[in-house]
């Protein structure tokens, strides 16, 4: 079989500014020596929204409690990185692409800012505002909000989003400590280290404590079983909060299970109504429900343009907004929406203009399995060093029917199956619980579809639901000459194998196997292990 | 008489507006050239990276009820 090849483009368009990203790497620094410079234009652009994401920090602490809480979570210090991810994640990354990466992460960075608030304000350590506390359903970090779609005056609050998810993104060793207490407290060293660390924030009592009522769920497979175990036990026994196990199904693409996952979802909701007092509005939740389908119909576009040699929105851009506004937002909060447009508008225009990210296009890669969470901007890595663009990663492959969205008698029993599904197929557990066809078959469909050649495939060392197919992967990949890379990873610890060795992975694969040299060649080895 | 006051006045007047003017300039800019000199070199991640082991020092010493 020969080896799949596409012809390579180069960007008319020079690219402005600083082209050497390496350079800015401060060696065994924390920080980088300086902040890009993309041209007059782009440059002040960067820097205004630079301003605007300051203003949004200084909001922040200008509340007492939130000093306070920074003062009592060790989680906190990660959010002294904030302007320091943005920048990671908008490197090399110019006109309408620095436009849209600006667009999400300083929406996130707002909407994150609020659920800090909000958990401070309830907190019994912290703001202790107890009424306040009685309208909060805790709900998981990788866990669809789904259930929460009918509820316009309960707010769903994870803990685990700001304690453990973000930050990972903030600084790759956020989350070393709590896994280290979670093993001190005999938990095995060799499971998935999302789990185990979010039961490493609840044992080291590092957990802000409020809420009427809190939903765990079985997402994202049985590692968070683990996690979920622990938290649980703290939060009835000790903190009086009751909590609510939903169990979605993983066999989610059998008919038989539906009926049943249904089920789960109205009992979620009589147990929140149980313990609020608050009422399922279907108002509200058709509204929701209408905002997913915006979401739905974007992301679908977004996919088709990069099956076409003008990919748009991709790489990082993708993966990070989609993991937010899927799961955490799950239609309820319209700032999103505009988002959406506004994304799809500097879409559309970069399109039309046949613009590109980068100052070549070597190669078109589909990135699967579960990604590094702490280098989730490998994917900009990626572009930038080798000119292999992402066109779309595995947990941005998610669902793409729309769902009922308006009040019928009979929609408003499918709601509870639209919910069902949701849950079941939420980001990662769609792809690495569901069967052989949803995890390997559909990889190489999507290979065809986006004109793809070249996999990069993420093998995180502890999620058993991937690596045992590891051979059926390459198999496969070999029978269509489609060149596979695997990437090494343990997800959020990088003192297992680093930043470096997850690009040394690639480094040797593209100089060895495929002969080339680096489009920057400053980023191939880089000294960031210190780094945030 | 009342024409050259009233002329005086006006001038007055554009000379305070002036300096006025200049003097927001003067701020807007001073601003402008602070922080981006802030912005470019970094200086804000340079500062907090500082701050972040004392912090992590700080939280060492706080107790806390850890158990499973
Ligand atoms: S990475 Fe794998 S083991 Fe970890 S939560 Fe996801 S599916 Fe489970």
């Amino acid at each position: 079989m020969a080896v799949k090849k596409f012809n390579k483009m180069v960007n008319p368009e020079k690219i402005k500014g600083d082209t050497r990203y390496g350079d800015l790497y401060k060696p065994h620094g924390k920080v980088r020596n300086r902040r890009e410079w993309r041209g007059v234009k782009d440059t002040l652009y960067d820097y205004y929204r630079w301003l605007g994401i300051m203003m949004t920090l200084g909001k922040f602490v200008a509340v007492p409690r939130n000093v306070k809480a920074m003062f009592r979570y060790r989680w906190m210090a990660n959010y002294l990185a904030v302007p320091m991810m943005v920048d990671r994640f908008t490197q090399g990354l110019r006109g309408e692409y620095l436009r849209m990466a600006h667009e999400e992460q300083d929406l996130i960075i707002i909407d994150v800012a609020k659920l800090l608030g909000n958990l401070f304000r309830g907190d019994r350590r912290i703001g202790n505002d107890e009424e306040f506390s009685k309208i909060n359903v805790l709900v998981d970090e990788n866990e669809m909000t789904a259930v929460m779609m009918g509820f316009p005056n309960l707010k769903s609050t994870s803990r685990e989003t700001p304690s453990t998810y973000v930050s990972v993104l903030l600084n790759q060793h956020a989350a070393e400590h709590y896994i280290d207490v979670a093993q001190e407290f005999g938990l095995a060293g060799d499971v998935c280290p999302m789990p185990e660390a979010e039961a490493g924030v609840s044992i080291d009592d590092d957990a802000p404590i409020l809420g009427a009522c809190a939903i765990q769920c079985n997402t994202t497979c049985d590692g968070s079983l683990l996690g979920n175990g622990v938290i649980s036990e703290r939060l009835e026994k000790e903190d009086g909060i009751p909590v609510f196990q939903l169990p979605a199904p993983l066999r989610h693409k059998e008919e038989d299970v539906q009926d049943y996952a249904a089920e789960e979802i109205r009992r979620a909701i009589r147990f929140i109504e149980e313990h609020t007092g608050h009422k399922w509005d279907w108002d509200y939740y058709f509204e929701c429900a209408r905002r997913v389908n915006i979401a739905t119909r974007c992301r679908n576009e977004w996919l088709d343009m990069n099956k076409t040699d003008y990919p748009q929105i991709f790489g990082g851009n993708l993966a990070l907004y989609t993991e937010t506004n899927y799961m955490a937002i799950c239609g309820k909060v319209p700032e999103f929406e505009k988002c959406d447009k506004k994304l799809m508008k500097l879409a559309e225009k970069a399109y039309k203009k046949r613009k590109m990210a980068a100052p070549e296009y070597r190669h078109r890669a589909i990135v699967w399995g579960v990604q590094s969470h702490f280098y989730m901007d490998f994917l900009v890595w990626l572009l930038n060093c080798w000119g292999i663009v992402p066109l779309t990663d595995m947990l941005s492959c998610i669902n793409t029917e729309m769902i009922a969205e308006t009040d019928t008698p009979e929609n408003r029993e499918q709601a509870y199956y639209d919910m069902a599904m949701l849950t079941e197929e939420m980001i990662m557990r769609n792809r690495t619980h569901g069967g052989y066809k949803v995890l390997l078959d559909d990889l190489f469909e999507f290979v065809e579809e986006f004109n793809a050649d070249m996999i990069i495939l993420w093998e995180h060392i502890t999620c058993k639901a991937l690596d045992g197919m590891h051979g059926l992967f390459e198999d496969k990949a070999r029978e269509r000459g489609i060149p596979l890379i695997w990437v090494d990873h343990q997800l959020f610890d990088p003192r297992v194998i680093s930043r470096q060795g997850v690009r040394d992975q690639v480094n040797q694969y593209m100089r060895t196997v495929m002969q080339e040299e680096p489009l920057d060649p400053t980023l191939e080895v880089l000294d960031d292990e210190n780094s945030w | 008489m009342k024409e050259r006051i009233k002329k005086k006045r006006k001038r007055r007047m554009r000379r305070k507006a002036f300096r006025l003017l200049l003097n927001l300039f003067l701020i807007v800019s001073g601003l402008f050239v602070v922080t981006f000199t802030v912005y470019f070199f970094n200086l804000d991640m340079k500062l907090t990276s500082m701050i972040e082991p004392f912090l992590l020092k700080h939280y060492d010493r706080i107790e806390r009820n850890q158990h499973l």
